[in-house]
């Protein structure tokens, strides 16, 4: 084979690898360039061949010139329509690429429109809520306040909350957002007597922790509540109330003042009229005050002096109840998680005579903790197993039963008798002031379940009663139970 | 019985003064008695250089609510400035008030007794506080 066979084959094949090249990696990895190179390699080394054949079939053995410009021609031919299809592809390539990105603006518009959306909603509800929204940067520097927010405190964007809000040189005493820098927590605090252009207010300010992409602590957003017309309610209402118990407390202390005279110089009328009516028995003559006078000391004065007294021990019994009253609504509650199967048992242990006496079956169940101020629950307690014994039902079938359970945090305890019950349109009433069920049978000043129930809604708590006439009744006392903290405290107490 | 102790009542109340004494008098006491409508002359009584009570021994009854000077400042003023005698002072009122007791204890009072109170109810107060040799 002649050398120039040789190359001729050699092209031959070129030919064919180029085109296996660009038939693989038409759409990928080549670049245009690339490609056009491949086809003119492709179409030169067709058109030599092409030329070849001529040459070999010898129609243009004395042409050669011609043969040569036919593979050049071709060549260019090819080049070109290559070139062009290759033109037809990248357009097809950017207008691929133009309609993917006017789909990704087109969703980025929907986006985009969607996020306006929400800040717009957003900047309605910041606009229209009631209370201030800051926020400050890592330095305490106010970089946004809402309307709201300039109503209360004044524009301070800028400028360093602590001086802007408070006119201080450092940051606040118990700053909510210090303590969310600290620890990434949601804090509330009240802010009292803050300068402002109305005056001193009041500030109940929660502040939580902006965090962004990665986490991080970038700012604080503090939510500020003018709290000033209800702190100024509240000191009103506690002066009211605190008025109130003064009166009351006055009161009866005063109103006891001249019953003590009343009671007092009743006994002392009576110690004298004693003496009188020894005196006149001692007397041996008959005499016209002998026959009229002692008679009506005996029977009517006696008598007056009965009924003063009655009236003077039941009106001191009734002041007494008030004062008791009065005294709650200053009580500092000691509150702690209490043993209530300990405490109704020391309860029952006091009440032990007059159980047997009248011939009461007593059951207690265990009994949950509950927290509480030990004395206070006692007198609950204590005031209620009175009750059940002041009204107890027919002797043969006494009983008291005492259980209790625990349903959601809460510690409920019932105290069921076997009594006379109460009919359904007194059972609102038991809890009034001075309320008595038997007035004449039962003694009492109709105070024990209205101190009950103001003791145990100082506790939170909650008091009822399930009755019905001649069928006993329970009576139901809910109070918060202990957390394990405070169990674990009282465990090593 | 020491006959020498004067007893100091101090009550507003000419009523309760009036109860006071009858029952002294009924439980067997028969001591001098004074008697002072308000706190202020009950304390011009202890701290005037005319009083006797450094020579003689005194017990004082003491109501808590009095015009002008109450009770417990009275109590108060006692055991501040006269320290060096410890006159006994019981406590004598309309109130039962645990809150109240309990501050009188704490400013030093003997005992504190609820009017109406008994006579026999003096025997026991007036022995609790040492001066008389009650049996």
């Amino acid at each position: 084979m002649s050398p120039v066979a040789i190359i001729d084959l050699v092209s031959f094949f070129g030919a064919f690898i180029s085109l296996g090249l660009l038939i693989s990696g038409w759409s990928r990895p080549f670049d245009a360039d690339v490609k056009v190179m491949l086809l003119a390699i492709f179409s030169v080394t067709i058109f030599h061949g092409l030329g070849n054949v001529l040459e070999w079939s010898n129609i243009t053995t004395a042409l050669d010139p011609i043969e040569d410009y036919v593979e050049i021609l071709g060549a260019m031919i090819w080049i070109f329509m290559f070139y062009a299809f290759l033109k037809e592809f990248e357009i097809a390539d950017r207008l691929n690429i133009e309609t993917a990105l006017k789909s990704r603006e087109k969703e980025l518009q929907i986006s985009t429109k969607g996020a306006q959306n929400e800040k717009s909603k957003l900047d309605a509800i910041i606009a229209g809520i009631g209370d201030g929204i800051s926020i400050q940067n890592r330095d305490y520097k106010i970089i946004y306040q809402n309307d709201a927010h300039i109503n209360l405190v004044g524009n301070h964007v800028g400028e360093y909350c602590y001086q802007g809000y408070e006119k201080r040189d450092h940051v606040c005493e118990g700053c909510p957002v210090n303590m969310a820098f600290k620890d990434g927590k949601v804090h509330t605090t009240e802010r009292l007597n803050v300068p402002t252009d109305r005056g001193l207010c009041h500030f109940e300010v929660t502040a939580s922790p902006v965090r962004n992409a990665a986490g991080e602590i970038v700012s604080g957003a503090e939510v500020v509540r003018d709290i000033t017309a209800r702190k100024h309610d509240e000191e009103e209402l506690m002066r009211l109330n605190k008025e109130l118990e003064q009166i009351l407390y006055v009161t009866s202390h005063d109103l006891r003042s001249p019953l003590v005279n009343i009671e007092g110089f009743s006994k002392e009328l009576e110690l004298s009229l004693q003496e009188i009516m020894s005196a006149l028995q001692n007397s041996d003559k008959t005499s016209v005050l002998k026959e009229k006078v002692f008679p009506i000391i005996q029977k009517d004065v006696q008598e007056s002096l009965g009924y003063i007294s009655k009236s003077v021990t039941k009106m001191s019994a009734l002041i007494s109840g008030l004062l008791e009253l009065s005294r709650l609504g200053r009580l500092k509650l000691k509150k702690e998680a209490l043993d209530m199967n300990k405490m109704i048992a020391d309860i029952l242990s006091n009440y032990e005579f007059r159980l047997q006496k009248d011939g009461v079956k007593t059951e207690v169940s265990k009994l949950p903790l509950c927290i509480g101020d030990a004395v206070q629950v006692n007198q609950v307690f204590s005031n209620l197993i009175d009750n059940a014994l002041k009204y107890l039902g027919p002797e043969n079938n006494r009983s008291l039963v005492i259980s209790g359970k625990s349903e959601n945090n809460r510690s409920v305890y019932c105290i069921e008798d076997s009594g006379i019950g109460i009919s359904p349109e007194h059972q609102d009433k038991i809890f009034e002031i001075f309320h008595q069920l038997d007035p004449i049978n039962v003694q009492g000043e109709g105070l024990g379940l209205t101190i009950a129930q103001r003791i145990i809604e100082m506790h939170h708590g909650r008091i009822w009663v399930e009755s019905e006439q001649n069928m006993g009744s329970k009576f139901y006392v809910e109070l918060p139970a202990p957390d394990k903290k405070m169990l674990n405290n009282n465990s090593t107490m | 019985m020491n006959k020498k102790v004067i007893i100091v009542i101090a009550e507003d109340d000419a009523g309760h003064a009036n109860l006071i004494k009858r029952n002294i008098r009924r439980a067997g006491f028969q001591n001098e008695i004074k008697h002072f409508a308000d706190g202020e002359q009950t304390l011009d009584y202890f701290f005037s250089d005319t009083s006797d009570i450094h020579c003689q021994d005194h017990l004082l009854l003491l109501d808590i609510r009095m015009p002008k000077i109450d009770g417990i400042n009275v109590l108060s003023k006692l055991r501040q400035d006269l320290q060096q005698i410890k006159i006994p002072v019981i406590i004598i009122t309309t109130t039962d008030d645990p809150h109240e007791i309990e501050k009188c204890y704490k400013l030093g009072c003997n005992s504190y007794m609820v009017k109406p109170i008994e006579y026999d109810d003096f025997v026991e107060a007036f022995n609790q506080t040492g001066l008389f040799n009650l049996k």
